[in-house]
């Protein structure tokens, strides 16, 4: 055998196993990393047959069709398989050419997923555990492997993007050959820039604003770290100016940590961070360009002397011309970390704390009010005297529904504590304890749910989920199951679990207790900002007043299209976000209460364009009636 | 940056027109749009009765208005179709309006066009009354006013004036001759807007 001819049966054996592999390119994808060595033979196979990168393409595409990309596939799967893809793809054919190809069926159906921004927007902001898992997470509504990219990547990875127009550059390479005309030739594509690049920044910064607003209004983090990085990171890679209102947010949870400073200046001693940075810390703050002392300083400003300061910045920075650059030298390894340990007690009985937002800036927020427990009202007020005292033009509007308390519940037989409860409970478990208005009721201490609404202002699913809240911790209970009311469990044995029907012993009866409360948990606490539904909901009759004129005036319209309803809200309304199946609904409750002003068509009110309207039921409404 | 922050941050944040780059805004400076947009929202919550506008498409400076005839005249109980063109100084220029519904009126010429001192340009040494205070709701209530208390001094259809004031019998029948309801209008094939 010659050594031409065992060099063919080489390249046969190469391309018949590459096209093996290629069969379950799909799966190879999926399990990503593990299967490396697979796609290094794929790779292997399209050395020696450049013409089969079109079948390796078609094949992969036509198994995500089959397996990915239809409605079981929960969104966070296929976002992960992009980002595998991406990954993968880079693998066999680094300039990306293949990538582009592939990726585009799945970028169209991830689009098309209405879920899709809000999954990416969250997975950004989840906080990932050291060893790439999720910590307090909804697997449904995060991206793992998303977080995952998030926190591994560099904030700087697009500072090379306009390198076309740089003349300079050494490393320049034209584009591939059999690039597409969509090939963009940008070098620094990782996977989160293909993640948002997905869809248009300004849906992405809306929906990224909403979920920013609700992390840090839950963040325990006084410095904010892990928000401003964040913040940098889609600044340097989505358009900065567009993110004002993110830099606002970020701005005013950190001057409401300085306000809690200054107004009650002796209870901040417990911050994370109170001790003095370290030099290797300040170096890593420099950025690249360099900075000036002030600026830098205003970073660590209340944790170390401005003398001091200076001197730790002299040892790891160089000053050049008014800037200082971080040196390049190794420091010398720290002296091992001492925490100063946190003063045990306070000197306020009660520590209150209060976050300034700028309403402009910030989502519409939960807006429910109620009556607090006594003593907090007091609280607000002084804080709004010393908020003005420090001359403070703006108006302070407390919004109860967004508070959080940790609260310890003395009981006859054991204390309980709870951190970071919604405020509404503590108000309810308040109530329940102090029950001095209560005088019809004044040989019980045993309450109903409406009583406990009318008492304290408070909406009904609030008190219901604060009512459930304690039922589950065992704290409160129902003397009677069905009458409604509910007491206070002073002593665990008082609360006689109901006799079950077939089985009745105690870690069963535990584990029902267990059920109900993490269904309660995940009800109200995490939604702090005002969902679209009930925005939609709460603004229904506004926007229902611009339909009505908009037909009145405007004559019969479609639901969709550029100049149907819905596009025309969205033009005249910046508020109105919603699409057609939301004006849908807002036209069926304009028809339902029989205003007489919205008809659909049926041929009479709308002569122009009858195949149209059959095929949805709303496509055409006209509107009449005297004004 | 701090400073500019200080001010955004106590700005009022009374209407929602904040979103200036919206995308499908094709004409008009910021100015008008905003302007436009309150003016549409204080329309939308706070009706004034007989009266009603809204932007006609896209171009939010050219808007479709409805006006009902003011009660005991011969304009009773009749609908009016109107068009608004805002220009792009608005509010410092008069709005351009027309009626698209005819009208047999003393200030209005059988094109639709009124003649009304504050559509005509106001300031020193213009005789007309527009001033910027005045907005669209004002505009159409004066319209509708104009209906029921015809300037019969300064008339544009002369033969009008003259019956106004001698036969209102007469005078009404011409009315209603002249009117079309707006289904009347678009069987008829007339647009009853932009």
């Amino acid at each position: 055998m010659s050594e031409m001819d065992a060099a063919r049966f080489a390249s046969i054996a190469v391309a018949n196993l590459g096209r093996r592999r290629t069969a379950a390119i799909f799966d190879y994808v999926k399990s990503w990393p593990a299967s490396t060595s697979a796609f290094l033979d794929i790779q292997e196979y399209l050395a020696c047959m450049p013409h089969d990168k079109v079948l390796v393409c078609d094949s992969f595409i036509k198994q995500a069709k089959t397996r990915l990309l239809h409605a079981g596939a929960s969104t966070t799967e296929i976002l992960s398989i992009y980002a595998n893809v991406i990954h993968s793809f880079r693998l066999l054919d680094a300039r990306g050419v293949l990538l582009e190809k592939v990726a585009h069926p799945l970028r169209s159906y991830l689009r098309g997923r209405e879920d899709t921004v809000a999954i990416i927007a969250a997975s950004f902001l989840a906080d990932v555990g050291p060893d790439g898992t999720l910590i307090n997470a909804d697997a449904e509504k995060v991206c793992a492997d998303i977080s995952n990219e998030v926190s591994n990547s560099a904030l700087n990875a697009m500072d090379n993007e306009h390198k076309t127009l740089r003349y300079d550059d050494m490393d320049w390479t034209p584009d591939p050959i059999d690039a597409g005309p969509d090939y963009k030739a940008s070098k620094s594509e990782d996977v989160l820039a293909y993640v948002l690049g997905l869809f248009d920044p300004e849906d992405f910064i809306k929906e990224v604003t909403t979920v920013l607003a609700q992390h840090l209004l839950q963040a325990s983090d006084p410095e904010y770290v892990k928000e401003i990085r964040l913040v940098e990171l889609f600044k340097s890679r989505l358009d900065a100016t567009k993110l004002q209102a993110a830099e606002v947010m970020l701005k005013d949870v950190h001057d409401s940590v300085n306000l809690n400073k200054r107004i009650s200046p002796a209870r901040d001693t417990t911050r994370a961070h109170a001790e003095p940075p370290t030099p290797r810390e300040i170096q890593a703050g420099i950025p690249d360009e360099g900075t000036t002392l002030h600026s830098l300083y205003t970073r660590y400003e209340g944790r170390m002397k401005p003398a001091q300061f200076h001197a730790a910045l002299k040892l790891v920075a160089i000053k050049r011309q008014d800037l200082y650059f971080a040196k390049r030298t190794r420091l010398p390894p720290e002296p091992p970390h001492t925490p100063i340990p946190a003063p045990t007690a306070p000197k306020d009985p009660l520590d209150f704390r209060v976050q300034v937002l700028s309403s402009f800036f910030w989502p519409q927020m939960r807006a429910n009010d109620f009556a607090l427990p006594p003593s907090f009202q007091e609280r607000e007020e002084s804080f709004q005297h010393a908020f003005a005292r420090l001359g403070n033009q703006r108006k302070l509007h407390f919004r109860h529904a967004l508070a959080r308390v940790d609260l310890r519940l003395e009981l006859e037989d054991r204390t309980v504590e709870q951190k970071d409860v919604p405020v509404w409970r503590a108000s309810v478990i308040n109530a329940l304890a102090a029950p001095d208005w209560e005088t019809d009721h004044s040989e019980t201490s045993e309450t109903t749910a409406e009583q406990l609404m009318s008492h304290l202002q408070m909406d009904e699913e609030l008190v219901l989920d604060a009512l459930a809240f304690w039922t589950a911790e065992r704290v409160l209970y129902q003397p009677l199951p069905t009458s409604g009311l509910y007491a206070i469990l002073e002593r665990l044995d008082m609360d006689v679990p109901p006799p079950h029907p077939t089985l009745s012993t105690h870690p069963l009866s535990a584990q029902q207790q267990q059920t109900p409360r993490g269904a309660a948990d995940g009800l109200l606490s995490s939604a702090l900002v005002t969902s679209q539904t009930s925005l939609l909901h709460d603004n229904a009759a506004m926007f229902q007043a611009f339909i009505a004129n908009m037909l009145r005036n405007g004559g019969a319209k479609e639901v969709g299209g550029m100049m149907g309803i819905t596009g025309m809200l969205r033009m005249v309304l910046p508020a109105f976000t919603f699409g057609e199946a939301e004006t849908a609904w807002l036209l069926e409750g304009m028809e339902g209460r029989g205003e007489g002003t919205v008809y659909i068509a049926d041929g009479m009110h709308a002569p122009y364009d009858r195949d149209r309207w059959i095929l949805s039921p709303y496509a055409r409404c006209s509107i009449e009636g005297a004004l | 940056m701090a400073n500019s922050f200080g001010t955004m941050a106590t700005a009022p944040s009374s209407h929602g027109a904040k979103n200036t780059s919206n995308p499908t805004r094709p004409t008009g400076n910021g100015n008008v749009v905003k302007r436009l947009q309150s003016e549409l929202m204080t329309l939308m919550t706070s009706p004034t009765p007989g009266l009603s506008a809204f932007p006609s498409n896209t171009d939010i400076t050219k808007w479709n208005a409805t006006v009902t005839g003011p009660t005991d005249t011969p304009y009773a109980d009749l609908t009016f179709k109107l068009t608004l063109a805002y220009p792009s100084n608005y509010p410092y220029a008069p709005p351009e309006v027309l009626f698209k519904t005819p009208v047999y009126h003393p200030n209005v010429d059988m094109s639709g066009r009124i003649c009304l001192d504050i559509l005509k340009p106001g300031g020193q040494g213009k005789e007309g009354a527009w001033s910027a205070v005045l907005n669209t709701s004002s505009v159409l209530l004066s319209i509708q006013s104009l209906l029921g208390e015809p300037n019969n001094a300064s008339p544009l259809n002369g033969e009008a004036a003259l019956l106004w004031d001698r036969d209102q019998a007469e005078y009404k029948k011409k009315v209603l001759a002249r009117h079309q309801e707006p289904a009347e209008m678009e069987e008829n094939g007339l647009s009853t807007g932009f």
